[in-house]
Order: C-alpha cells, then sequence, then structure tokens
C-alpha cells in the first residue's frame, strides 16, 4: 500500500512538472528595447556620417558633438533600467554596459582630436561589429517566439 | 614567420573554432555575419599597431582604440552565448513537448 501510495505521488509530480510552462533560461524579446536599440543605432550612423564629412574642418570638434554623446548616454541609461526590470537579460545588460564603455572611449577620442581618418574608420567599423552583434542577438529573441 | 608577428590566418582560425564550438547548430545561419566581423576585428587590430608604430596616434590613444575594439569583440561573443542559449532553450522545450505528447497519446487524452 506504501508502496503504490509512493508511486502514485511520484507519477503526479512528474506530471506537475511535464505541466509547468516551458523552460526559460533566457529573456523574452522585448520590443521596447530592440527600438531603442536600433534608435541608437541610426544615431550612431549619423554621427559618423558627419564624422567624416567634416574631417579636417573646425566643425570635426568634440564641442560640436555634446548633443550626441549626451543623447546617446541617456539613451544607454534608459535602456539599462528597461532591461534590468525584466528576467534574464543578463547578456542584453552587460552588452548594453560594453557599448557605454565603447562610447566613452570614443568620446576620450573626440576631445583630443582626430588627426588621422583612419582612426574615425577603426572606431566606426568597431560601432557597426557592436551594432550588428546585438541586433543579431535581438533577432534570434524575436524569432525564438515563432 | 618574423618573431612578434602575428598569425592573423591562425587567431581568424581558432577565433572561428571556438564561436563554432559553442554554436553548433546555429552556426551555419549566423557564419557569414560572424566571420566577417571577426575579421574585421582582426584586420581594426592591426591598424591600430600600425598607426602606433607609424606615430601617428599616442599610446593613450591606441589604449582607448584598442578598448572600444575589445568591447566590440566582447559584445559579439555576447550574442553567440546569447544565440547558443536560446538554441538550448528551444531544445530543451522540444524535448519537454515530445514527452507531453507521448504521454497524452499513450493514454489517450489530454492529461498534460
Amino acid at each position: 500500500m506504501i508502496i503504490n501510495i509512493r508511486s502514485f505521488s511520484f507519477f503526479f509530480a512528474f506530471i506537475f512538472l511535464f505541466s509547468c510552462s516551458e523552460i526559460r533560461l533566457i529573456q523574452e524579446y522585448d520590443a521596447v528595447s530592440d527600438n531603442k536599440i536600433n534608435s541608437l543605432q541610426e544615431k550612431t550612423s549619423r554621427f559618423f556620417v558627419k564624422l567624416n564629412r567634416t574631417f579636417g574642418l573646425p566643425e570635426n570638434k568634440y564641442d560640436k558633438y555634446i548633443d550626441f554623446y549626451d543623447d546617446f548616454k541617456s539613451d544607454i541609461h534608459i535602456l539599462e533600467i528597461r532591461t534590468r526590470s525584466i528576467e534574464k537579460t543578463n547578456i542584453t545588460q552587460q552588452q548594453i554596459t560594453s557599448l557605454l564603455t565603447q562610447v566613452n572611449s570614443l568620446e576620450a577620442l573626440h576631445k583630443s582630436g582626430f588627426k588621422n581618418k583612419e582612426e574615425i574608420i577603426l572606431v566606426e567599423s568597431a560601432f557597426d561589429n557592436t551594432f550588428t552583434a546585438i541586433l543579431q542577438l535581438q533577432q534570434a529573441l524575436k524569432n525564438k517566439r515563432n | 614567420m618574423p618573431k612578434n608577428k602575428i598569425d592573423i590566418n591562425e587567431l581568424l582560425k581558432s577565433m572561428l573554432s571556438a564561436s563554432k564550438n559553442v554554436l553548433k547548430k546555429e552556426w551555419k545561419n549566423i557564419s557569414p555575419i560572424a566571420e566577417l566581423q571577426l575579421k574585421n576585428i582582426i584586420h581594426n587590430l592591426e591598424q591600430i599597431a600600425v598607426l602606433k608604430l607609424e606615430g601617428k596616434i599616442t599610446e593613450h590613444q591606441a589604449k582607448l582604440h584598442l578598448t572600444i575594439q575589445k568591447e566590440s569583440f566582447k559584445t559579439i561573443l555576447l550574442s553567440f552565448e546569447g544565440i547558443g542559449i536560446i538554441t538550448a532553450e528551444k531544445t530543451i522545450n522540444a524535448a519537454l513537448n515530445a514527452v507531453k505528447n507521448t504521454i497524452n497519446k499513450t493514454i489517450g487524452w489530454r492529461l498534460i
């Protein structure tokens, strides 16, 4: 009798486990974060177009781009808060922190002034790679739902 | 090969191999973009070294450039990791669904 009760309990525990919702190892897709990342990528793209075009001119100086840096950092802060409020967003959070480190380094380089166009090309290429990677993950999260 | 010269092809090969191990099944879908990204990073690292050696940038500037490239590489690896986790999640859930379907089919009605 005891054995039967145990077997019965085990069977129902097993059923309970499998009837639980799906296993989740990573965050669900968040359209708000994805849109914000896309918007940041667009702003960055415009920034580099202008930076390349004004190379060697007074318009290329850091002072002319302070608004971009302020805007970028505000958006990053909004994204940090947003992702922190969602479960299992550890990877996206790390990517956002990494993006902030990159823009801080870019700002420091810009303050010292770009003397070679190659420098701008190098930084632009790194940002392109970064955004491609972040958006790849967002796309994969989006596809996960389908 | 001269001393201190980085073998770019060897470096790329090992980076790609490490990425393939993480992603396995998903690798086929993302490998064209991933290879391009990794090649870009390696090329950029070379360029930074050239700019520093030619005296076009200071040591401080070179360090800032390296930080940007390093962080960019980090975001790529994080995406690989994330895509790998999504693959694992899909696999586990597919297996759980298979178990569910089998149990329901065996008993003849929808138990779970």
